[in-house]
Formats: structure tokens, sequence, C-alpha cells
């Protein structure tokens, strides 16, 4: 049994390692080509974790093969737009301004309930309010909306907002992310002086910490209720 | 050069490398057990007393030889298949001891013909492809 869990550990860490260089697409924004190979790895994994008998090398050596091919393929699919095409497919425009292309949807195989549904996951549920649907090589439809119906922005409005920044994380569970205090320009006395004004006497009971360059820090001790403090003063 | 390109071109290194180790591993250890066993078959061909002390002897090193391969020969052959030529082996010692010749020639051919099959198996070939 102590070599089942060995064998399962060493490949896990193996597939981990594996995806890890795959990049970090999720399932529903794979290509073809990595789906089929995350179907394969997930089949090639599983021999030698329950098959004692099969060494585990077997399962090693197709994986890292897989890794390389799929590396190489995304080289090329990158350098040539024709074997990107042959690979992974075109983008194909299935709604134009003339409605509904029923022969992109022939060639695509999808049906036109595929395609309202896919439209509804982008949030139009009229087909008079899309001017283009584009379904794209990963399988997801992207909606260019026709100009009545397209969502009002800030320059619509010819309002001024300032620019706002993703908020840096400088306490995460208790742990001070030290990347993160020089990214922001301050210290770990920063922190503590945060920790005073909400009460908290240790790092290790914050839950999170956050500040972002509007001078807002967003401190949360753990099991307790946030607290935020505006215009906060940062020593750069 | 990126960590990605590092990564791959060190993974293309050390499959490289499993290749060639396990084509001269099983050259190496298959052939010598085979290369034994042909012996010991050319041996006993001569022969009808396979209990003879020269021949326990040469039944003796290839076992030996055969212990001292099978736990490299583990990281590349399924286990079964080992366990097979192990088993043939423990038999043909006890053919030997009990000088059982019809049983003793077809062990050693078992022994021959298994060596031979997995050295094709393991190798690149055409057939092994498709």
């Amino acid at each position: 049994m102590l070599t089942i869990i060995i064998r399962a550990l060493v490949i896990y860490i193996l597939v981990l390692f594996v995806f890890r260089l795959m990049g970090k697409r999720q399932i529903g924004q794979m290509q073809p080509f990595e789906l089929v190979l995350t179907l394969i790895i997930a089949d090639l994994a599983t021999i030698p974790m329950a098959e004692l008998s099969v060494p585990v090398l077997h399962g090693i050596v197709p994986l890292l093969t897989l890794v390389v091919a799929h590396y190489f393929l995304t080289l090329i699919s990158k350098s040539s737009v024709k074997f990107g095409y042959f690979i992974s497919g075109k983008p194909v425009i299935v709604i134009n301004p003339d409605g509904i292309d029923e022969k992109a949807l022939h060639s695509l195989n999808i049906t036109i309930d595929d395609l309202f549904e896919a439209i509804r996951g982008a949030g139009y549920f009229n087909l008079e309010e899309v001017q283009y649907a584009i379904m794209e090589t990963n399988g997801t439809v992207n909606v260019l909306p026709k100009a009545d119906f397209s969502p009002v922005v800030n320059k619509d409005l010819k309002l001024k907002i300032e620019e706002t920044s993703i908020p840096v994380t400088l306490v995460s569970e208790g742990t001070v992310m030290k990347d993160n205090l020089n990214l922001a320009g301050v210290d770990e006395n920063f922190i503590k002086k945060f920790m005073q004004k909400a009460g908290i006497d240790k790092i290790s009971k914050i839950l999170v910490l956050t500040l972002n360059n509007a001078g807002t820090v967003y401190i949360q001790e753990k099991n307790k209720p946030f607290k935020t403090f505006e215009n906060v003063e940062i020593a750069t | 050069m990126s960590k990605r390109f590092l990564s791959v071109l060190i993974i293309l290194v050390l499959l490289a490398l499993v290749c060639v180790w396990e084509q001269i591993s099983v050259d190496k250890y298959l052939n010598d057990i085979y290369n034994q066993a042909l012996a010991i078959e050319n041996y006993v061909d001569d022969i009808t007393d396979v209990n003879a002390p020269e021949l326990q002897a040469m039944v003796d090193r290839l076992e030996d030889s055969w212990d001292k391969h099978e736990s490299m020969l583990c990281f590349i052959i399924n286990h079964k298949d080992i366990a097979d030529i192990s088993t043939e082996i423990t038999r043909l010692k006890s053919y030997s001891e009990t000088n059982q010749e019809q049983d003793f020639k077809a062990t050693i051919k078992v022994i021959i013909h298994y060596t031979d099959a997995y050295h094709h198996v393991m190798g690149i070939s055409l057939q092994n492809l498709i």
C-alpha cells in the first residue's frame, strides 16, 4: 500500500508540473488539442498509479513526451497562422447584421439551441440585440451588441473618473507578502500601524490586508467583520 | 531563453537519456541472460543427465546474473513479465536438481523465448510501432 501512496504522489507532482508547463488555461478556454492532451494525461497518469506491475517510468515518459509535443505544437502555432488554424480552427462569425449564418452553424456542427444558449451566456436574450456573434476556437461565443443595446460607459456620459489600480494584498491569512510590500512601497510598520487601528494584536490573526493606490486599506481579522481606512498616506 | 523553453529542453535531454539507457540496459542484461540460456541449451543437447555439476554451475550462474539484472530491468519492463523469467529460472534449477531432463529442456527454451521476445518488445521496430 505504501508503494501505491508513493507512486500516487510522484505522479501527482509530475501531472501538476505538466499542467504548470502547459499554462494557466481553464477547461473552457482550451483549444481542441489542449483538451485532447488533458484527457490523455488524465488517463496516462492513472495507469502506473493503480497498476503496480507497470513501471512508473511507463507513465512518466509518455507524460513528458506529450509536454514536449505540446510545447512545440504551440510554438509552431504561434509562428505559423496557417498551422494554428489547422490545429485550433478559425473563429467563425455565427451571427452577422443579416441574422444567423446557417452555413456557419452547419460547419461548426452546432444547433440553433446551442447558439441561443451561448448568446444567453454572453448576457443577451434577444437576437435583435446582437450585431455580431463570433464562435471562438475554444468554443466560447463572444457577442458584439448593436449600438442601441450597448451598455453605457463613463465615456458616453463624459464623466471623468480617476483610474484605480488593483489592490495589493499585503497580508494573506496571517502571512506577510514581502514582494507586495515592496510593490506598494510600504514596510511592516505600515501593517503594524493598521493592526493597531483595527485592534488586532498579531499578524497571524489577519485574514486579509489590502491597499490600493487611492490609499484605501481593507483589513479583516479572522472570523471578524472587515474595516476600511480611507485616504491613507503612503510614504514612498 | 524562457523558463518554459529551458524546462522543455531539460525534459528533451532527460527523455533522450532514458531512451539510450533503456536500449543499453535491455541489450546488455537481456542479451546476457539470453546468451547464458543459449549456452545451457547447447550444453544439454548432447547430454541426458541434467544433474551434472557443470550444468548446475551454469544454472547457478544464470540465476545469479538474473538476480543482479532483475532490479534494474524493473524500471523498464513490466514486473509481471520479469516475474515470468524469475519463475522459469527457479523451475530450471529445480528440474536440474531432480534430473528431469524433458522439463529442463522445455524450461530453458521458454527462458530463451522470453528474453528474446522482451528484447524485441522493448526495442524500436516497425512491428512495435503499429
